[in-house]
């Protein structure tokens, strides 16, 4: 039997989805008072390229580089152990909460009520870790730590956990079961069907993921620099306060250079692990 | 005894019958092809002797165990005992070749043994041995995706030889290959089978080769075994009847059923 018409029948549905799309945005981009026509206004640019202009020259004292340097240093161990202490949270929780992992999946089974229940409560606790945003995790481990990196590192392991676990079982669950099920049908457990079934696929993709979230940390130890977590956002805060923007322009071409590196990085392991 | 399957039927949970009241034992040693349409069951059967499917009714005895009435762990070392060759996925193209063989032998070792080999291969020295034999000695330490499609099935093929099963299982080995590598993967399948004196089922399409290398041929068709032969006693009106239109089947046309060949509606000369 051959198809009445020649007309996609998917079209008509992308058509009115795609409108849906539109209708639900205009409202939103109102609540969020976006207008860009507002950068343009002649009184704006003024004031814009004022702020902006403060920032030239940029600080290059061999003083002030001293600082930089040390509190570029600790802003990168503070986004290291960080994510170190992130993953230390992360690998087990996303191991537990991926569906395709347990025993029951692989071999074909049915789910226990319980375990699925116990599965539930972790994926919730995910939501909850990384949920409260870093900065506010921060503000709380700073009236534990005192000001300094400590409480940064705290506050980053918490809320990145959740987010690299989450993503890990996402990852997990999209890679090709087939080489652990067939480890598993051999009498492998969960354990080796995970070593040398399903990671050996999906490695680089969560390697890449790390360092980006790595990346990210870098970033966000500078915002929690803010609230006294030390590092270059503190340092940040303090040039900003002082109206020092030659300061504050050497921080961010420092920043972007970290970033810069941490995607070289990222590349380079990528094409170790391809 | 290899395996003793009485009366077993697989019914899926759609309600779809895979298998229906299938019989047949094999002692140990035997080697059995099995060959048929797709979609026949052929499949599901293996994974029947591979402990991995429960069947839905019906008698299922894997290497003298009662495979689906002992408990998690020993279901475990028994699957330990079974190996299965499958189409090439089952191994990561992102692997070596030494940690893809050395994988075959998880279900043997304890699990510390599994971690620390992950990190650094324990026995590269048993995985080369199987590999050497296999003409792939040298590409012990390369990644399985330098290699061709009949390099991987080889690697494939070491690693169920380096589990040291007692029954080896094959799901269809060769269909992605060429004729000479197809014929080369069945004739090692055979042999090292021979030589170790373990038991062979291997789903094949090319009915040539299965005649040629297996002593035991066995017919599956709609879900139940059409025949059951020694490899010379399989004749041409049973292969005919094995591949035909399947009677009452919703054929695509009608008036060609009439003109294929007779001999789809009954079970030719039942052998065993």
């Amino acid at each position: 039997m051959s198809v009445r018409s020649l007309r996609d029948p998917a079209a008509l549905g992308r058509l009115g989805w795609s409108i849906v799309a539109l209708v639900c945005l205009w409202p939103l981009l109102v609540i969020a008072q976006f207008r860009p026509g507002a950068l343009f206004e002649a009184g704006n640019l003024d004031a814009m390229g004022h702020f902006l202009a403060g920032f030239w020259p940029p600080e290059v004292s061999g003083f002030f580089l001293q600082l930089l340097w040390t509190a570029t240093l600790e802003t990168l161990a503070m986004a290291t152990a960080g994510i170190a202490l992130a993953l230390l949270l992360a690998v087990p929780l996303s191991l537990a909460v991926t569906r395709s992992l347990s025993a029951a999946s692989l071999a074909g089974g049915r789910h226990s009520l319980v375990v699925s229940a116990v599965r539930a409560m972790l994926r919730l606790l995910l939501v909850v870790l990384r949920g409260v945003p870093e900065l506010v995790w921060a503000l709380v481990f700073v009236r534990v730590f005192g000001l300094g990196p400590a409480a940064g590192v705290l506050a980053l392991g918490i809320t990145y956990g959740g987010m690299l676990a989450k993503v890990f079982s996402e990852i997990l669950e999209s890679g090709d079961l087939r080489p652990a099920r067939a480890l598993m049908e051999a009498g492998s457990g969960r354990t080796g069907a995970l070593l040398y079934g399903l990671l050996p696929g999906v490695s680089q993709e969560l390697v890449s993921y790390t360092v980006y979230r790595w990346e990210c940390a870098v970033r966000a130890s500078v915002v929690m620099g803010f609230v006294g977590a030390g590092g270059l956002g503190q340092l940040m805060d303090q040039s900003m306060k002082m109206l020092n923007g030659g300061e504050a322009a050497t921080i961010l071409a420092t920043f972007l250079v970290l970033v810069l590196g941490a995607d070289a990085l990222s590349a380079w392991l990528r094409r170790r692990l391809a | 005894m290899s395996f003793n399957l009485a009366g077993v039927s697989v019914v899926h949970r759609n309600g779809a019958v895979a298998l229906e009241d299938i019989s047949l034992r094999a002692g140990r040693g035997e080697r059995i092809a099995l060959i048929g349409p797709s979609g026949a069951g052929k499949t599901t059967l293996l994974r029947l002797l591979a402990a991995s499917l429960k069947p839905t009714r019906g008698q299922l005895e894997l290497l003298d165990t009662p495979a689906w009435s002992i408990d998690a762990r020993a279901l475990r070392s028994l699957r330990a005992r079974i190996g299965m060759v499958h189409q090439s996925s089952a191994i990561p193209p992102r692997q070596r070749v030494v940690t893809a063989v050395l994988a075959g032998r998880l279900g043997r070792w304890p699990r510390w043994k599994g971690l620390v080999s992950w990190l650094y291969p324990l026995d590269p020295a048993g995985a080369q041995r199987e590999l050497a034999r296999l003409d792939l000695g040298e590409r012990l330490f390369d990644r399985c995706d330098s290699l061709s499609g009949g390099q991987l099935q080889r690697v494939a093929l070491a690693r169920v030889l380096y589990q040291q099963p007692e029954l080896i299982l094959a799901d269809e080995p060769v269909s992605a290959l060429d004729p000479t590598l197809a014929e080369l993967i069945t004739r090692l399948l055979n042999e090292e089978a021979t030589r170790r004196g373990v038991g062979l089922v291997a789903s094949l399409h090319a009915v040539d080769l299965a005649l040629r290398y297996f002593p035991r041929v066995v017919g599956v068709r709609a879900g139940r075994i059409a025949f059951d032969c020694a490899a010379g006693q399989v004749s041409e009106a049973m292969l005919a009847g094995l591949y035909g239109p399947v009677p009452g089947a919703a054929g695509e046309n009608p008036e060609a059923d009439r003109s294929a060949t007779p001999v789809g509606t009954a079970v030719p000369l039942m052998c065993r």
